[in-house]
């Protein structure tokens, strides 16, 4: 079981151009971070990290799971080490039904009373759903529940979710708040990218992305609070004036 | 020479084909015991010999002399109005690893009839061995046939097969071909397809086929939408690895007034040594007719990959899983 993994100074590029800023960032085992931030802030580049997706450069830092130095391990290795992602438009897959997917091809044992519970969670009807085919037909939202029930059937230790929660409806906000109970519960780990108050509330501790530097830490009603009341009206958006925002009270120390 | 009817014709010496076949089949949803059924219409063939058959009322199976040395000639007619509940089976194996197999094939449905094929082909030893199929399809009027070709070659590679069909597909009738080779190594492939179809007739050819290392293939699917309100479809889903060669010819031809037909071509690549092409072709002689075409060629998706990959799988399992589903 990991217990930690810890982000120290990272800095990242794409194409020549930095995303990251050295962002140093902790997760403990068992508990729910949210990563806020307007659109381009780097958010969506620091879950790939985390990932290990290749199209980035590490120009400083680096990720480490328990002490060990992952940040040049390539996608399934850290899968392997107890890692895994959430798509922010998880893929289709031609001829592929859903249990073939959840099941990753009857890789995953799972007995018919579990996978009735998962889609249970995820507010979706089994009999209806395991033999659908996992392609186009899909709409979006259907998709991203179907990948909640990917991740709660992986159950890995950490699990980063790329705006799980983006163009869904209110009710769906519900499954995706009982899934992050779901996987707490287990003593698993998410680290949760959303632009969503309703499920920041639900993190132990939320980190504020700006311009790719980290701009606020602290509990995820006090961060959600400070980006409503001040990164929704911004009129720099992802170019903080480290004045106004360095100096807050309970920022980056 | 015609072999008995409404009686099962089994000498006992087919056990090599079908072991094989109970093999290769034990992960499908397929009960191979269902083949065997004297409620089903069966073929089989080893070598240039049908060395057990059953056939039903209304079905005859029968043996006709060739002008050709070595070489398999038989026909098997659906007389009218006979609608088969289970799948006509085929069974064509050759265990050998070298030689040649030549078989030709007429398959006469008549009208009012509703009948499904399903044919196995396996070739598993070969190295240095051939098949060369011939088939001719006559489809009457209102009717409704569905031919499924399951091939299984040698993992070697040393497999050459050349398949060529020729249909016709009556007035107001339905035909819907596939051919499949994804479980094993093409080796060298050459399917011929040539399907006409008639007034207010359908016919749909899909192809799909996975081909390895230093596999061979080329496909070439001709559509002649004769009839007026003719409609039909060929469309090939190609994944080629590693340094496989892949040819793909998709022609159709609007010829029947308001005869509207759709040409597809997919292919998946994965490997610095494949060559994959498609040429479709398209050709109206009546301004009522309408042809479309897609193609597309290109490497496996990134994000599928990636997507599997986080999840655990590794990248030769990943792309296995999802060349799966873009074969099945």
């Amino acid at each position: 079981m990991v217990e930690i993994i810890e982000v120290r100074n990272l800095s990242v590029a794409a194409e020549g151009k930095k995303i990251l800023s050295s962002i140093s960032m902790e997760f403990d085992a068992g508990k729910i971070y949210t990563i806020l931030g307007k659109n381009g802030s780097g958010k969506t580049t620091f879950a790939n990290c985390m990932m290990g997706i290749q199209g980035y450069e590490i120009e400083n830092g680096g990720i480490y799971l328990d002490g060990l130095e992952i940040t040049n391990m390539d996608v399934h290795e850290r899968a392997k080490l107890g890692i895994t992602k959430f798509w922010q438009d998880p893929p289709n897959y031609r001829g592929i039904t859903v249990k073939e997917y959840l099941t990753l091809d009857g890789r995953i044992k799972i007995t018919g009373e579990d996978l009735k519970e998962v889609f249970d969670i995820v507010g979706m009807e089994k009999t209806v759903y395991e033999n659908r085919l996992l392609d186009s037909n899909l709409s979006g939202g259907e998709r991203k529940r179907i990948e909640l029930a990917s991740i709660l059937i992986l159950s890995r230790d950490y699990t980063v979710m790329d705006e799980p929660d983006s163009g869904i409806d209110l009710m769906s906000l519900e499954v995706v708040i009982n899934a992050l109970k779901k996987l707490k519960s287990r003593g698993k780990t998410t680290i949760l990218i959303t632009h969503r108050e309703e499920i920041a509330m639900e993190a132990d501790f939320s980190y504020l992305v700006c311009d790719g530097k980290i701009i606020r830490k602290g509990s995820g009603d006090e961060v959600i609070s400070y980006y409503k009341n001040n990164c929704d009206t911004c009129k720099h958006p992802n170019t903080p004036d480290s004045e106004d925002v360095f100096s807050a009270g309970s920022g980056v120390s | 020479m015609k072999v008995k009817n409404n009686q099962t014709v089994y000498p006992g010496n087919f056990s090599r084909e079908f072991e094989y076949l109970t093999e290769f089949l034990k992960n499908s949803d397929k009960n191979v015991s269902d083949f065997l059924d004297k409620k089903t219409v069966s073929v089989i063939i080893s070598g240039n010999e049908i060395i057990g058959s059953n056939s039903l009322d209304g079905v005859s199976i029968s043996k006709i002399e060739s002008s050709e040395e070595d070489v398999l000639h038989y026909r098997l007619e659906i007389t009218d109005g006979v609608v088969l509940e289970r799948p006509v089976h085929i069974c064509t194996g050759d265990m050998r690893s070298t030689g040649v197999q030549k078989i030709t094939t007429e398959i006469i449905v008549g009208d009012d009839s509703k009948v499904s094929f399903l044919s196995h082909c396996s070739f598993p030893k070969g190295d240095g061995f051939k098949h060369v199929a011939n088939m001719m399809i006559k489809i009457g009027e209102n009717s409704m046939v569905e031919y499924l070709d399951e091939h299984m070659h040698s993992m070697s590679g040393g497999t050459s097969v050349i398949s060529d069909t020729k249909a016709s597909v009556g007035k107001n009738s339905q035909f819907a071909n596939t051919f499949s080779l994804s479980k094993t190594r093409s080796g060298d492939l050459e399917v011929n397809m040539d399907v006409e179809v008639l007034e207010f007739a359908t016919a749909n050819m899909l192809s799909k086929i996975k081909a390895s290392q230093n596999d061979r293939v080329k496909i070439h699917e001709v559509l002649k939408l004769k009839g007026k309100n003719s409609t039909g479809m060929a469309k090939s889903d190609i994944v080629a690895l590693d340094d496989s060669n892949v040819e793909v010819y998709n022609e159709a031809y609007g010829i029947g007034e308001n005869s509207t037909g759709h040409v597809d071509c997919d292919e998946i690549t994965k490997g610095n040594g494949v060559i994959v092409s498609t040429v479709p072709i398209l050709k109206i002689f009546t301004d009522s007719a309408e042809l479309t075409h897609e193609a597309s060629i290109g490497r496996i998706n990134k994000k599928q990959l990636e997507n599997l990959l986080a999840k655990g799988l590794d990248e030769e399992e990943a792309t296995d899983f999802i060349v799966k589903g873009i074969l099945k």
